[in-house]
């Protein structure tokens, strides 16, 4: 009875989705503080998390997608001399969308629960 | 203790060693002219190298550190001026190897990544408040 | 709170198909009086309540609760009437007991308030920066809770309301 009040899919994958984008945000982190080290690669979000999550969002089943993880990201290419590869522009700017993407699912979910609240005590506080 | 903002350790990791790089160019360029150093030789100007590691938490970010702050050996110009008290016999005097200019891109490079960093703090402390305010 | 206390109400709510048996078959043993024929009214009589003490219902402890209402379907001493019938014939005839229904719901509240804990003691550790893991987990175990504390007040508001009920 308790659990069925929870199980909306929307709220289980805005939850899933703050995990994610709580990593990445390591992520970029990790890269605009390597900007000026030598040889380092930049990391992002590991693609079978990515592509389990978009598959498994329409298909319905969000417990068998893996847990978000940091790795090196395979398609980032242009080096510079010293062999890094952040472009720090770029950086700076997912950064500024991925905390976009971590207020928006805040609200989300704030959102959900604050209707549940609603439903049970007819007040919009507990 | 709690650890309330995420990636803190990796971006104060860079904080720290992008404050050294500036310390060190800022030594450099006050350094730009001094032919008698503390060993009697002309300046050389230091470079520092960063080091990438894996931070301890085990995320796969990665922290920086300056690995270490080393010397350029590389002989600046000799100018002719006997006037000069550190010119030798032949009225040579070994001027630093610092380059005004490059220094100046290094400290411009170093103080981007600064404020970069600086941002992600921000960054990652306004996440943390809007968290703290879900179901209310 | 006295089991039997509560089965007097719970067999004052079986009752009513026993009004017309008003002439004499009273088929009640004296300790378990609760039927509402005429001739066991006397029984309804204040110390009988006393017994039944509602402050204890508002002092609830939920798992004596729901192991209370979970034994009304077995135990009526004595009364054994046509139209003895379990809490699960009350509910429309469905298999399941009111008494498992509450428990199992008491028991997800509970586990839902132990992840908020477990959440909580990461967070206080350093173990994780995921803070919002912990507030979404805090703001579950709140609703769950909240909506136990509501299906209470119902409870004891209907029984308040029952007691009311003129015979």
């Amino acid at each position: 009875m308790i659990e069925s009040l929870f199980s909306n899919p929307n709220y289980e994958a805005s939850k899933l989705l703050l995990d994610a984008t709580a990593a990445r945000h390591e992520a970029l982190a990790s890269n605009i503080a390597n900007v000026e080290t030598p040889g380092y690669k930049r990391v992002d979000l590991s693609k079978n998390f990515s592509d389990a999550f978009s598959a498994q969002l329409k298909a319905g089943d969000l417990s068998s997608v893996p847990a978000p993880s940091i790795q090196q990201d395979p398609t980032a290419t242009t080096e510079r001399q010293d062999g890094n590869n952040v472009q720090i522009d770029k950086e700076l700017m997912d950064m500024s969308s991925n905390s976009l993407q971590y207020d928006t699912l805040t609200e989300f979910v704030s959102g959900s629960l604050k209707q549940l609240q609603m439903a049970i005590t007819g007040r919009s506080s507990m | 203790m709690m650890n309330l903002i995420s990636g803190v350790n990796v971006t104060a990791s860079a904080l720290s060693a992008e404050q050294v790089r500036m310390d060190v160019v800022a030594e450099n360029i006050a350094n730009a002219y001094t032919t008698h150093g503390t060993d009697g030789t002309a300046y050389k100007r230091k470079v520092v190298s960063f080091e990438s590691m894996l931070d301890p938490t085990g995320t796969g970010a990665q922290s920086v550190k300056v690995s270490q702050i080393s010397t350029d050996s590389t002989p600046g110009p000799a100018i002719y001026d006997p006037g000069n008290p550190d010119a030798n016999k032949d009225g040579m005097v070994q001027m630093p190897n610092v380059n005004l200019s490059t220094e100046m891109v290094d400290l411009m490079t170093a103080s981007r990544a600064y404020e970069a960093n600086l941002a992600v703090i921000r960054n990652a402390r306004q996440m943390a408040a809007k968290a703290l305010t879900i179901g209310h | 709170m006295s089991p039997i206390g509560l089965i007097d109400v719970s067999s004052m709510m079986r009752s009513p198909e026993r009004v017309p048996s008003a002439a004499g078959a009273s088929g009640t043993d004296p300790a378990g009086l609760g039927g509402l024929d005429p001739s066991s009214l006397a029984g309804l009589n204040p110390s009988n309540l006393a017994g039944m003490d509602p402050s204890t219902l508002g002092g609830l402890n939920p798992s004596s609760f729901a192991q209370t209402l979970g034994s009304i379907p077995g135990v009526t001493p004595g009364a054994a009437t046509p139209a003895t019938s379990d809490a699960a014939s009350i509910a429309g005839g469905q298999p399941v007991s009111f008494g498992n229904i509450l428990s199992n719901a008491i028991n997800e509240v509970n586990s839902k308030m132990q992840a908020a804990d477990a959440a909580k003691t990461q967070v206080l550790t350093g173990e994780t920066t995921n803070v919002h893991q912990a507030m979404i987990a805090m703001q579950e175990s709140s609703v769950a809770f909240g909506l136990m504390v509501e299906v209470r007040n119902k409870l004891v508001d209907s029984f308040q309301e029952l007691m009311r009920m003129q015979v």
